[in-house]
């Protein structure tokens, strides 16, 4: 299978996408959704998000919806190896969290 | 409505000067509508000010290929839109109030991007411009020696065909170092990107 087991960090881009990708949608509607997720922080250029969809489409963490007859754009969503691959992400997050929380970082420590 | 269409020639030596140039024109109020194949002419339409922005970029693959047309086509989804081409040069546009227009905007992305138009445009366009200049040099040269074989007075070196070849000659020795000069410009980008890039995403 194109999926990989080991693994690193994902970058944030790829993070967000596969989330907004838990429902289906095309490029555009990904792209508005981490904008609307992220407050306008985080923003893809469209070279970014299509080489980012191109690669995740070869490792079969997301797929090719069938083809609406409504709408000519593409839509995409993930696969079982996708959500796996994000569930250890947040693991991997949450644990950073945890790590800095015990150390004394947080929200209210900031002054 | 006001339409008013004007052509203008630019050397397309520097894409990203090129870029900037119809970028200004667009915040004055000209948008570009179209290039010629050779994209070296442009033409003009007056507009509102500041309607679009263009971006000159460089393919992967040729403006034909399959690939391509299936990028153009993503990108047309995202409401961007291409107004000329050539080869793998493809200019393209966004309108202003549909938000900022990067194609990449992570750093592998644009490592990656810089490394294509090192390896195809600047490579390729030292390469050409040197090896005009070099069968220039030596065309001058050869006909130097004719000319003064031939004709032999004092005049020679003032010969008409001289000129020109000197002329064409020290055009192609700028060109080339503009190109050089890119090539630093790109390499020092993908260097600065890289080293941030050990510590930022």
């Amino acid at each position: 299978m194109g999926g990989k087991t080991e693994q690193g960090a994902l970058t944030e881009g790829v993070y967000l996408i596969l989330i907004s990708m838990l429902v289906p949608r095309h490029g555009y509607a990904v792209m508005q959704n981490i904008e609307a997720l992220t407050g306008g922080r985080v923003v893809l250029g469209a070279g970014t998000l299509y080489g980012a969809i191109n690669n995740l489409l070869e490792r079969e963490w997301i797929c090719a919806v069938k083809h609406n007859p409504e709408s000519r754009k593409k839509e995409y969503v993930i696969t079982q190896i996708g959500k796996e691959v994000l569930q250890s992400e947040l693991l991997r997050l949450e644990e950073l969290v945890k790590i800095g929380r015990q150390e004394g970082l947080g929200a209210e420590n900031e002054n | 409505m006001l339409k008013m269409k004007t052509r203008l020639w630019k050397y397309p030596y520097d894409v990203e000067k090129t870029e900037l140039w119809l970028n200004e024109l667009a915040s004055n109020g000209f948008t570009c509508v179209g290039a010629d194949t050779l994209m070296s002419r442009y033409t003009f339409e007056q507009g509102e000010p500041g309607e679009y922005t263009y971006r000159y970029v460089l393919f992967d693959k040729c403006f034909g290929h399959s690939k391509s047309i299936e990028y153009l086509s993503f990108l047309k989804e995202n409401g961007i839109e291409c107004v000329g081409h050539l080869f793998q040069h493809v200019l393209l546009r966004k309108r202003v109030d549909d938000g900022k227009f990067n194609l990449f905007t992570d750093k592998e992305s644009q490592i990656k991007y810089y490394k294509r138009i090192l390896a195809t445009d600047t490579i390729l366009g030292t390469i050409v411009i040197w090896l005009f200049m070099i069968i220039f040099i030596y065309s001058m040269i050869s006909a130097n020696i004719n000319i003064a074989n031939g004709i032999g007075h004092i005049s020679s070196h003032f010969h008409p065909l001289l000129i020109l070849a000197y002329t064409i000659g020290l055009v192609n020795v700028g060109i080339g170092i503009s190109y050089i000069a890119q090539w630093r410009r790109y390499a020092l980008r993908i260097k600065n990107l890289k080293c941030d890039s050990a510590i930022f995403e």
